[in-house]
């Protein structure tokens, strides 16, 4: 997907430049991204810089006017990515490999039984790993 | 219609008290949610989903067809959005089980024995936040209700603060500033704890942060009368 279709998509072009996404932003606040530039940098064919650090937290769709949902065109930019950091490569694999970002531990089982839980099951990995096969997704 | 409980990857396996507090509860207000089986990850909203949003796709239609038809109650807040926002695709009806709980408010009322008077931030987080607007309602207003009908006193902070989590592990300097922020509020405000509905900002403020936090569900039980000793699940 390139800037045009992405600004296409989400309708990038009914922006007004009022920065009420920006002010929303906690990430901007402490000199993360900026949501308003990345805007205009996506609608001018650019990519903007530090995409990855916002927290997709939302309050830049819900504060816009112009009911812009600027996280998904942070999830968009994600997706057409080249460096998408380690962290999400190694929680990539492990959704692979077990069907959740997080597994149980000997400890976890011990803390379920004290707290009257049953044990924790396994998940349905075979049949993630079909979708995340079909749709080329990394694994070690 | 019936529902049905998606825990999620991190509550059952890292925070299982919640989990524990989540269930008493639901047992002490008649709510029949059982679990789901057999669950896989919902793809996170922050890292996974963008990743591939086919693959997101095909996760959610997964987790519909467990729920074969019924409502889908998410613990996990970060869960709540990836499912809630999929719905188009899937046809499934999502609620975070804070947006349960104030359904069932009447039902907390009757069974609330011991009032705290605890002073809780309210902090719902910015996922749970999302959804709720998105569904028509305030999830501030929602945790107020819920705390105020569990004896404690809601006391209400600035607006669009984050936990961080989101950059965790990505950008750890800017994790901790935006975290900062929120705890310094909270300490400002002169607070006993922080009540939130997520498990991430329950992580950054309690385990990582060192501020007393608790999950909503901790003190919905709490005051319903769960006697499980969490302490051990607290850092601060």
């Amino acid at each position: 997907m390139d800037f045009g279709e992405i600004t296409e998509l989400l309708d990038l072009k009914r922006c007004v430049s009022c920065g009420a996404c920006t002010d929303a932003c906690p990430s901007a606040r402490h000199g993360g991204i900026v949501p308003d530039v990345a805007v205009v940098s996506v609608i001018d064919g650019k990519f903007p810089e530090r995409i990855w650090d916002c927290l997709m937290c939302h309050r830049c769709s819900m504060a816009c006017p112009q009911e812009i949902d600027v996280a998904e065109m942070m999830a968009v930019l994600r997706n057409v990515s080249d460096g998408i950091p380690e962290r999400y490569v190694r929680t990539a694999f492990q959704v692979y490999r077990t069907g959740r970002t997080v597994s149980p531990s000997r400890r976890t089982a011990s803390q379920r039984e004290d707290l009257g839980l049953s044990p924790a099951d396994d998940a349905d990995a075979d049949a993630l790993r079909r979708v995340l096969d079909r749709e080329g997704w990394p694994h070690d | 219609m019936t529902d049905i409980l998606y825990r999620g990857c991190t509550v059952p396996s890292r925070l299982p008290h919640i989990e524990a507090a989540v269930k008493y509860v639901l047992e002490k207000i008649g709510a029949n949610v059982p679990d789901m089986e057999n669950e896989v990850c919902c793809m996170e909203p922050v890292g996974l989903r963008p990743m591939s949003l086919e693959a997101w796709k095909g996760a959610a239609a997964i987790i519909a067809g467990k729920a074969a038809g019924r409502r889908i109650v998410s613990i996990c807040d970060g869960c709540t959005i990836s499912l809630d926002s999929a719905s188009w695709h899937t046809g499934s009806e999502v609620i975070g089980f804070m947006e349960l709980l104030h359904e069932r408010i009447d039902d907390i009322r009757r069974e609330v024995m011991l009032e705290s008077g605890l002073k809780l931030a309210l902090f719902p987080g910015c996922h749970c936040e999302a959804v709720c607007e998105r569904h028509g309602s305030s999830a501030v207003g929602i945790l107020s209700d819920i705390v105020s009908a569990a004896g404690a006193i809601p006391v209400r902070v600035k607006d669009s603060m984050c936990c961080g989590g989101g950059v965790s592990g990505v950008n750890d300097e800017l994790s901790k500033k935006i975290r900062e922020e929120a705890v310094n509020v909270f300490a400002e405000s002169g607070v006993d704890a922080v009540v939130t509905s997520c498990p991430f900002c329950f992580v950054q403020f309690d385990s990582v942060a060192r501020f007393r936090t608790y999950h909503v569900a901790e003190i919905v039980a709490t005051a319903m009368g769960w006697g499980a000793d969490a302490s051990s699940y607290h850092r601060a």
